[in-house]
């Protein structure tokens, strides 16, 4: 016999022996023991779990020589052959490589034959999910309806694959991830047994690599076990796992919030040298800052973070002077970026860049401490409109506010003007910005009252403003100028302009030329052109001959 | 990596001292387990690895006594090593010539036919595995590039990965796990491999293809840690001289703002002919643009050494924010290519976004 692996050789082989699966294995003890099991049973969940064993075991306990029994004997014929995988009346098909409605209709063919010896005939079918859509249904009314001595057993990874035609024609239980701490007892259990000495500091780590699932951890200690001589040291279990230390991680979100871009391309570059699965460390990376982001939050979410004591510690120490927006901003980055990684054939390259982006970010505020700085600038506007001459009656200390400015720049582009505007409204302001403020104000005035003149005076400006002189240019058709032009709405123009300055304003409107020489040359030169085409021997022919006439003449 | 090349055995795998050790206690610990899994980037020797692997399990050399018992087999695994070494590798029994020509019956190799690894071919392995060995002590099965497994395939090899018959061995060959499905990774060991240091590229090539030490030193720069991307690209028949082209690559990108429209519009029509250079080339691009964001913070940590002085020149020239863009594009060019776009027009785009200041 070759060597078997961990998770071979430590298969369970009763439903006790199944680790943190109570739920179900209790359920199906009860109903074995009642007399009330399914006919159709799906097992669904991750991967190692526990799926398969399970299935095999509940074989075994129907199968066992004293008729069903919540605890199979393993020692009887059936229960062996059942364990040896050659048992007569348990079949353990492949779904993923049996997938074809010809093999479904095979099953259904032999399933009205009596088990050879056993109480029932057991159809195992692993990897259920892979079944062509056609076995699935070919399945249906067998699986509703099986003769007595037949029951299914199906386990996935992927439930959401199967036909809710299926679904609702099963038993369905659903197997959990496995914690971290039932994985690490688990492991020095077999340990024990195995005489390796382990440290439960590095069974932590390989359980928490196992992320949930058994057999991961129990592959992972073999290889721990199977690559060692002699004692097993803690940096030899990280350097087999290919486990980024934690310590680089905690370099990384050191050099993060110190800003020193170079020690992390250092670092990057010798976890890359090393060999490290650079998407993995992406992973823990995202893990470590969302670690930290709850860790800051405070002390009452701490036990959602799954890490030993002194790694807080450590946590704590990092983040004390780092603002939370600012880890969010870190954080959301990393998960932005995370789908371009998964499809970079560069990892490395794209981590680089990850980081480069995180530098460029800068912290923000919060956004309460934002919005109370735009009140109290609104305010200020408010209040520099009624009483011009007091600026300084301002509510803010005035410290606080200069260092808001940077921050407020970047965020609002208007800020900068509003600030200029409410602190300074009384210096002069450059002179073509006061005309195009003023003309602002005065089309608002105007319409209010005459929203058609309004219209008519959208594409105008003021060209020149003087004392009491105002020169508008009117840009538009000929119908706007026509329209402004009329007596009527000149008088307006001129009182409201009148009211507005608060003195008497001569008003001249100007019409903007808008024919150059060029336009009419071209003009010409298409009529001339149009009227040579016209007249072409050619299309006289063709006219004559078709006994058509010209619709349109386009140049082209 | 084509086997003719390459001289099978431990030894000549350079670089990989890691891996090769964790191989070898599990050949003197005996305990091999059903499934490896060889995790590393292209063409840093993991199928090379794998052949060699196979021959140690299944060198004759040194057994004595009963050929058929299998107690005795695993005894002699700790003297394998010293003698092919004096036999010369690959040369030492029948069994490691068979494997090293490729025709050993119990050394099964699957590798994608076209793109993907297809259900037919892991059915086929499947029923090939029910059978016995023909004579081998350890049946090794290498599947090469698994991430290319389709998932019909991938869930095919399920059973067979997690209890294959006595006397098999089941290694795969992938990139990262994360390209492979769960349930498969978590059925193997794993040994990863890392990228070739540079230092050992560079002296490979010089050796073992005559190349000049600083062109060596360009091409170890460019493959990556990958040897066999880095023989690829000193190969005479090589249409595309890589040295040349990668100058001319960053030198027409960095003009490219000053050129007349037609001429981006060439350029790009240039970088399309060349189908099979253009990933490699849009790379070359990409690592040019990281350095010269690299270089404003930690000017020792760029990968085109060589061209310093040109990074020094150009790197003050653009802002962080815009070189982060200008990568930002490749890598959504990349995306649309693998998604099979139109290449000439999404060439064209790229180029003209690149232009941009």
């Amino acid at each position: 016999m070759s060597y078997l692996v961990l998770a071979r050789k430590y298969r369970p082989q009763t439903f006790d022996e199944v680790v943190k699966q109570d739920h179900i294995t209790r359920t199906l003890k009860n109903a074995i023991s009642a007399g009330r099991v399914a006919h159709a049973i799906l097992f669904s969940g991750p991967r190692g779990t526990g799926k398969t064993t399970v299935g095999r075991i509940l074989a075994k306990a129907m199968n066992c020589k004293d008729g069903p029994a919540p605890v199979p004997c393993n020692q009887c014929s059936s229960c062996n052959e059942i364990t040896a995988g050659n048992a007569a009346d348990v079949f353990e098909i492949d779904g993923a490589s049996n997938n074809s409605v010809d093999q479904i209709r095979e099953l259904r063919g032999n399933v009205k034959y009596m088990p050879a010896h056993s109480l029932y005939k057991i159809y195992i079918i692993d990897e259920v999910h892979m079944l062509s859509i056609a076995a699935f249904n070919a399945l249906l009314k067998t699986l509703e309806e099986p003769p007595s001595h037949v029951m299914f057993i199906f386990a996935t990874t992927e439930p959401r694959k199967i036909p809710i035609t299926i679904l609702s024609r099963c038993q369905r239980h659903d197997f959990r991830r496995i914690d971290v701490e039932s994985i690490s007892e688990h492991m020095e259990k077999i340990c024990k047994k195995e005489g390796v000495e382990i440290d439960p500091k590095s069974l932590g780590l390989i359980a928490r690599e196992a992320n949930g699932s058994m057999r991961d951890g129990l592959s992972l200690l073999d290889q721990v076990i199977s690559c060692t001589q002699g004692t097993i040291s803690h940096d030899h279990v990280l350097d087999i796992l290919g486990v980024v230390d934690r310590e680089i991680i905690f370099k990384i979100s050191g050099a993060v919030f110190r800003e020193d871009i170079a020690e992390i391309l250092d670092i990057l570059d010798a976890v890359y040298s090393a060999g490290h699965d650079m998407k993995k460390l992406y992973a823990d990376l995202i893990e470590h800052f969302r670690n930290l982001l709850i860790v800051k939050m405070g002390e009452k979410n701490r036990k959602l973070v799954d890490i030993p004591a002194h790694e807080i510690d450590l946590i704590l120490d990092q983040v004390k002077k780092v603002p939370t927006i600012f880890l969010n901003q870190i954080f959301d980055l990393l998960f932005k970026e995370e789908i371009t990684l998964a499809h970079s054939s560069h990892p490395r390259l794209a981590i680089e860049t990850v980081f480069i982006r995180i530098f460029q970010t800068k912290p923000a505020l919060p956004i309460d401490v934002l919005i109370a700085k735009l009140d109290n600038l609104s305010k200020d506007i408010y209040e520099t409109k009624t009483d011009f001459a007091v600026p300084e009656n301002r509510s803010t200390p005035q410290d606080e506010r200069k260092d808001s400015q940077s921050t407020l720049n970047k965020v609002t582009g208007t800020a900068e003007s509003l600030e200029t505007f409410a602190s300074a409204p009384e210096t002069p302001v450059d002179q073509d910005e006061d005309i195009k403020g003023t003309w602002k104000r005065l089309l608002s005035i105007i319409s209010e009252k005459h929203p058609s003149l309004a219209a008519n005076l959208k594409n105008s400006m003021i060209k020149k403003l003087a004392d009491n002189r105002i020169e508008i240019e009117v840009n538009g058709s000929h119908f706007n100028i026509n329209m402004i032009l009329r007596n009527k709405n000149e008088a307006i123009i001129k009182k409201v302009c009148s009211d507005f300055f608060g003195k008497k304003m001569d008003v001249v409107i100007v019409p903007k030329k808008i024919k150059d020489p060029k336009h009419q040359e071209k003009k010409s030169q298409a009529g001339r052109l149009k009227q040579e085409a016209l007249s072409h021997p050619l299309v006289t022919d063709a006219l004559e001959i078709f006994n058509g006439n010209v619709v349109d003449v386009k140049i082209l | 990596m084509s086997g003719n090349e390459s001289i099978i055995g431990f030894e000549s795998i350079v670089g990989q001292e890691q891996p090769i050790r964790l191989l070898t206690t599990l050949l003197q610990n005996k305990t091999i387990p059903h499934a490896l899994l060889f995790l590393g980037a292209d063409g840093v020797g993991k199928k090379m690895t794998a052949m060699a692997f196979a021959m140690a399990c299944n060198c004759m050399v040194r057994r004595k006594g009963d050929l058929s018992s299998d107690t005795k087999i695993r005894d002699d695994y700790r003297s394998i090593p010293d003698q092919t070494i004096q036999r010369g590798p690959g040369d030492c029994c029948p069994s490691c010539r068979k494997i090293k020509s490729g025709s050993h019956p119990d050394v099964i190799l699957v590798e994608p036919s076209g793109p993907f690894i297809r259900i037919d071919q892991i059915r086929n392995l499947c029923s090939t595995l029910a059978l016995k060995p023909y004579g081998a002590r350890l049946r090794v099965v290498i599947i090469s590039d698994a991430q290319a497994m389709n998932p019909s395939a991938g869930n095919a090899l399920l059973k067979m990965l997690e209890e294959p018959p006595d006397k098999t061995v089941l290694i795969l060959t992938a990139m990262q796990t994360s390209d492979l499905l769960p349930t498969i990774v978590s059925r193997c060991q794993h040994i990863r491999f890392n990228p070739i240091p540079r230092k050992h590229l560079e002296a490979l090539l010089v050796e073992k293809r005559g190349t000049h030490p600083d062109d060596a030193k360009i091409i170890a720069a460019m493959a990556n840690g990958s040897v066999s991307k880095a023989f690829s690209m000193t190969r005479k028949k090589n249409p595309i001289d890589w040295i040349n082209r990668r100058i001319w690559l960053i030198d027409e990108v960095q003009s490219l703002s000053k050129k007349p429209m037609a001429a981006r519009l060439a350029f790009a029509a240039r970088l399309v002919k060349d189908k099979e250079a253009l990933g490699d080339s849009l790379e070359v691009l990409k690592s040019w643009f990281r350095d010269l964001v690299v270089w404003k913070y930690h000017s020792g940590r760029i990968l085109n050494t060589d061209l310093e002085s040109k990074i020094q020149r150009a790197s003050p020239n653009m802002t962080v924010a815009s070189i982060l863009s200008k990568i930002n594009n490749i890598h959504a060019a990349q995306k649309n290519i693998e998604a099979n776009t139109n290449l000439r027009l999404t060439l064209e785009v790229l180029i003209m976004r690149l232009a941009k200041v």
